[in-house]
């Protein structure tokens, strides 16, 4: 009792830190809620996204043919600043690995971080033994490519143009750079080519050159858009607190030309 | 157990972390500070994982004559050189002049690529005919005259349009983006602290 006694004791908050903090805690609660109401009553419908909707497609494409399927998770990692990224990259590999292994699809990922590839490795791996098929599993199916993003991005497109796969997903964190693996799968008529971060000044690059981006925010959708019920319960809080800032802000601006 | 030990790890870390980022207190900034020194020294075992993980990569595509194989022989003995290099003459210098003279200029010569994937992008922008692609186009075609082109005459309307361009329309979607892009990131680090998501595992 004396420890926390002591511990409260030497405990501050500034005020513009709880107000964030009670503001987080009303987030993680509205999550909670809405999340355990999509499991027990069922999940919110969740607008299809053109990305899933084509990579779902696919599919069944690489199960005739044998092609595999490509997923470039990008320049982040893991416990950096984009592992918000990084994560919503690993959920589209988390589906691939399911449906991959049981279609016998290859499903093949190529990174720039090291602890992005310790995700990789563990989401094939559970995609595998989850299914009932722990020999789909290879250890070179997740590639570490470089460190460096150019260095990344040229690599990612050569082995591209190597072995061309019928979908090539680049999903994660990306600036510039991602021109090059996106102009190598443009090189391939055949391939469905779909895109996503979460960077204002990559959304142009990745507009123009895949067929389906996914726009900001989007990328954290994936999950949803893939049929996982307890995703879009954090999806419709998300919506409910994005009306509450946009409510906040258009008041904000109306009270301020008032006032003037 | 096997389920249960990394998600209440897990849990457990990421509400230390939380706390000592909102409050002051000497404890949990020292355990705060402990935690990321932790994470820290756990990526960069990680980076062995990397190293061993494209030793193996490419091995298997120079064993099985996989395309491209000859390059695979480039990047092992450039690995294998680097680290021997490193290991044994980290004081020599060899690997900064290496740096300098020939990882700089091979990437600043990949670097200027991307000015011709933009341009093929812009082009394919404008195959496209949609309206999004158009405007995207007209927009870029005007911010980059604006930009460039010397103003004065009939071209001095270009740099406030170019000005009026980037502080209202273009700032007001990119904060409409990262006020999005900021609910998803916390709802993803909220998802795996409230345990809805276990990457983990």
């Amino acid at each position: 009792m004396d420890l926390l006694r002591l511990l409260w004791e030497t405990t501050s908050i500034t005020p513009e830190g709880l107000t964030a903090l009670a503001g987080l805690l009303a987030f993680a609660a509205l999550i909670l809620a809405l999340t355990l109401r999509a499991s027990r009553v069922g999940p919110f419908a969740v607008r299809p996204l053109a990305a899933a909707e084509r990579v779902r497609g696919v599919l069944g494409r690489a199960m005739e043919t044998g092609e595999p399927l490509h997923v470039a998770l990008g320049i982040g990692g893991i416990g950096d600043v984009s592992t918000a990224d990084t994560l919503a990259g690993l959920s589209l590999v988390s589906f691939l690995a399911d449906r991959g292994a049981l279609a016998e699809v290859p499903v093949r990922v190529r990174l720039a971080q090291p602890t992005a590839l310790v995700g990789a490795i563990a989401v094939l791996q559970r995609g595998a033994e989850v299914t009932g098929y722990p020999e789909a599993y290879e250890p070179t199916q997740a590639a570490f490519v470089a460190p460096v993003p150019l260095a990344y991005a040229a690599g990612t497109a050569e082995a591209l143009r190597l072995e061309p796969p019928a979908a090539n997903a680049m999903v994660g964190a990306f600036g510039a750079e991602v021109l090059l693996p996106a102009q190598a799968g443009r090189e391939q008529p055949q391939m469905v080519q779909v895109g996503g971060t979460s960077d204002p000044s990559t959304l142009p690059l990745l507009f123009a050159m895949t067929e389906a981006p996914l726009l900001g925010e989007e990328v954290y959708a994936l999950g949803a858009a893939f049929g996982r019920a307890d995703h879009t319960g954090s999806l419709a809080a998300q919506d409910v607190f994005r009306a509450l800032v946009a409510f906040g802000i258009v008041l904000g601006a109306v009270l301020a030309l008032v006032i003037a | 157990m096997r389920r249960i030990l990394p998600a209440l790890v897990a849990l457990l870390v990421g509400l230390v972390v939380l706390l000592d980022y909102f409050l002051e207190n000497p404890v949990l900034d020292a355990l705060g500070s402990f935690l990321l020194e932790g994470a820290i020294i756990l990526a960069a075992f990680a980076l062995l994982l990397g190293l061993w993980n494209l030793l193996l990569v490419h091995e298997r595509k120079v064993r099985r004559r996989e395309r491209g194989w000859p390059a695979s022989i480039v990047i092992l003995l450039s690995t294998l050189g680097g680290l021997a290099v490193g290991l044994a003459g980290w004081r020599s210098g060899a690997l900064d002049w290496f740096y300098r003279y020939v990882l700089f200029p091979l990437e600043a010569s990949t670097g200027a690529l991307l000015a011709f994937v933009v341009v093929s992008a812009a082009v394919r922008l404008w195959r496209l005919g949609s309206l999004e692609g158009t405007v995207m186009l007209v927009v870029g075609a005007i911010v980059l005259a604006g930009t460039l082109l010397p103003q004065g005459g009939a071209l001095g309307v270009l740099t406030p349009l170019r000005e009026w361009i980037v502080s209202v329309p273009a700032l007001a979607a990119v904060r409409g983006i990262l006020l999005g892009v900021a609910l998803g990131i916390m709802a993803t680090g909220l998802r795996v602290l409230l345990w809805i998501d276990r990457p983990y595992e």
